[in-house]
């Protein structure tokens, strides 16, 4: 199974104040999942706590097979390096450095920068930003850069892709090239995607899409084929 | 992360060539410093030496008090005198000077030493006169133990051993008394006693506290001047390891009454002076790396301000707080290392620049200042490298472990994600 949470609890303060209320559920490898909901739904607070980025207050979360409560922190950041992409409503590419090298920048963490330049080339080309590889993040426009960002976070080749309102600051024909990459991504290369978003339009394009409603699922329904 | 803190630097130019020479100028400002105090201090130090000799070996002043005289008049008995006795008993000299002598032969840490009578006098030519101290020497032994000859501007020290009066003058008082050499002066005793003598030669130390009163003549004669016949009053010896000075002094003083000091006791107030310039100089270069420092954490604070972003995507691949304190750290360091080398280059040339000014004269400078002096020691290199260095990694510490402190998420929230 991809992603396993058993009754996940994520508050914040003293007095507590619950975000995520006892959630449960699967994803299997490949899944495709929109997670929406108004804002104060806690849909962010969900993605990063299954990301790992936000720590659980309670429950178990296991990432292919593994609990990763439990991993050290060294292994938790070689995982999140090896096993997961992000991607947020703002690129967040290093402005010093090229577009390629933005790309490659995860693979720096475990020397592998060089193995992989062909990979990265070839990413930027399916995503139709081949031409712009070597321009630095400044001189490109805003759907260009997230879909550098798109590539930084697939250049490791990972099992999970986990994106944040991806499409929240573009215009709708980068939002529809954005998304039509995360199919075609969850399509190839069976990467599992969870992306937030408050947008009906994209969310109906994932498999399956998770209603949060004040800190509780909703809705949890899978696209009929 | 080296690679993407070295790009971050290439990325403002400006702001790293600031920080870079803010750097330099802090570690140039301490080579210059200590070049030039250093190197005025050495030749200061080394005439010193040369002049005062590395020990000296003196008589002790004996007074006689109220009750010294009780034991050789009425042994035994309690006086009270009416008058009672005051004075020295007699000049003073050392009582035993051949025991000296042989001491002074056997000892290996003896490389030369020499005899003198000191005795005040004056001398007048004409209308003029001055009053002097009248060094009495062996010429030989006085050229062995010093550096007397190469003081030497007319004439040639060991010719006051040719026999006659001749006396060896300091160059300013010739002036001031219009002599030349060969000329003849009257030395009057302090018993009023006028003796003609020849001016053999005149030397120059360069410090006129000693041009304008020392002179030199044969000791035989400065023992008939001051009807001393046969006492030394002090003798100067020049041992072979100069570091030796204090702790050979501190050994013979044990063993004697003579007062024995060595060039370093004697001029003591010389030394109080030297540690105080060296903590305006540690001070003055340490506001200078201050202010360096500072602005290399001004710097680096507002390059993690504006990558706050940044740092949450590099935590979220995978970087760890390690790899962000490396990622800022390491661009101290970096401003540290290469605006250190920077400043040694400017330190450099600037000491140079400094030591190829000449004094124009009229300024009392002796020979062999005629220049700006400047010192040049591996060490200061080493401590004005290490100073930038160290500012560069201090400055760094602080914005690159709040950077390390950030957590990725709080930041996407604040960020507006």
């Amino acid at each position: 199974m991809g992603l396993v949470a058993k009754s996940i609890v994520k508050s914040f303060g003293d007095p507590p104040f619950v975000v995520l209320k006892n959630l449960s559920f699967d994803i299997a490898d490949g899944e495709f999942v929109a997670i929406t909901g108004r804002s104060g739904s806690g849909k962010s607070t969900l993605l990063y706590s299954l990301s790992t980025l936000d720590p659980l207050s309670s429950g178990d979360l296991l990432l292919d097979n593994k609990d990763v409560g439990g991993l050290s922190n060294k292994d938790l950041h070689l995982f999140r390096n090896e096993k997961m992409g992000f991607v947020f409503q703002f690129h967040y590419l290093l402005p010093e450095l090229t577009c390629v090298e933005n790309v490659l920048f995860p693979a720096r963490k475990t020397n592998r920068h060089e193995e992989l330049r062909s990979y990265a080339v070839q990413l930027m080309d399916d995503f139709e930003i081949g031409q712009i590889q070597n321009k630095l993040s400044g001189q490109i426009s805003g759907g260009e850069r997230q879909r550098v960002a798109i590539a930084r976070a697939m250049v490791m080749k990972p099992r999970y892709l986990f994106a944040d309102e991806p499409t929240g600051n573009l215009d709708s024909v980068s939002g529809e090239k954005v998304i039509s990459i995360f199919e075609k991504v969850n399509r190839e290369l069976k990467t599992t995607i969870l992306m937030v978003t408050h947008e009906q339009d994209y969310a109906s394009r994932a498999g399956r899409q998770i209603g949060l409603k004040d800190g509780n699922i909703e809705f949890d329904r899978k696209k009929k084929n | 992360m080296f690679f993407l803190a070295f790009k971050q630097l290439l990325a403002r130019p400006l702001q790293t060539l600031l920080a870079l020479l803010a750097i330099a100028f802090g570690a140039a400002a301490f080579l210059i410093l200590s070049g030039m105090m250093l190197g005025f201090r050495e030749v200061f130090i080394q005439r010193l030496i040369n002049t005062a000799a590395h020990i000296s070996i003196k008589a002790e002043e004996s007074t006689i008090e109220e009750h010294s005289l009780d034991g050789s008049f009425f042994p035994g008995d309690l006086v009270k005198w009416i008058v009672p006795p005051v004075s020295h008993d007699e000049p003073p000299h050392l009582e035993y000077a051949q025991g000296w002598f042989d001491r002074l032969d056997a000892d290996d840490n003896v490389e030369a030493y020499a005899p003198q009578m000191v005795a005040q006098a004056l001398v007048s030519r004409g209308k003029l006169s001055r009053t002097i101290s009248l060094i009495g020497v062996e010429a030989a032994k006085q050229v062995k133990a010093t550096d007397v000859q190469s003081d030497m501007t007319v004439g040639n020290f060991s010719d006051l051993d040719k026999g006659g009066f001749q006396i060896i003058i300091g160059e300013s008082l010739a002036q001031k008394l219009g002599l030349h050499q060969n000329d003849t002066l009257d030395i009057v005793t302090v018993k009023g006693n006028i003796l003609p003598s020849k001016v053999a030669g005149f030397f120059n130390t360069g410090m006129d506290q000693i041009d304008d009163v020392v002179s030199y003549a044969p000791i035989h004669y400065v023992q008939q001047v001051n009807q001393t016949p046969g006492q030394v009053s002090q003798i100067i010896v020049k041992l072979k390891d100069i570091t030796l000075a204090k702790r050979v002094a501190d050994q013979w003083a044990a063993m004697s009454r003579e007062k024995i000091q060595s060039w370093d006791e004697a001029n003591a107030n010389f030394f109080t002076v030297f540690k105080m310039q060296d903590m305006i100089r540690y001070i003055l270069s340490a506001v200078v790396l201050m202010i360096a420092a500072f602005v290399i954490f001004i710097v680096l604070n507002m390059i993690v301000m504006q990558k706050r972003g940044e740092i949450a995507i590099l935590r979220s691949m995978g970087y760890d707080a390690g790899d962000i304190i490396q990622l800022f750290l390491s661009q101290g360091l970096f401003l540290g290392f290469f605006g250190g080398l920077l400043g040694l280059g400017l330190g450099t040339l600037v000491c140079l620049y400094i030591q190829s000014i000449k004094f124009t004269g009229g300024m009392g400078m002796a020979r062999g200042m005629d220049h700006m002096l400047i010192a040049w020691h591996a060490y200061f290199y080493i401590t004005a490298f290490l100073l930038a260095f160290l500012s560069g990694l201090v400055a760094g510490f602080w914005p690159a472990y709040t950077a390390s402190r950030m957590h990725p998420i709080d930041i996407l929230r604040s960020e507006g994600g």
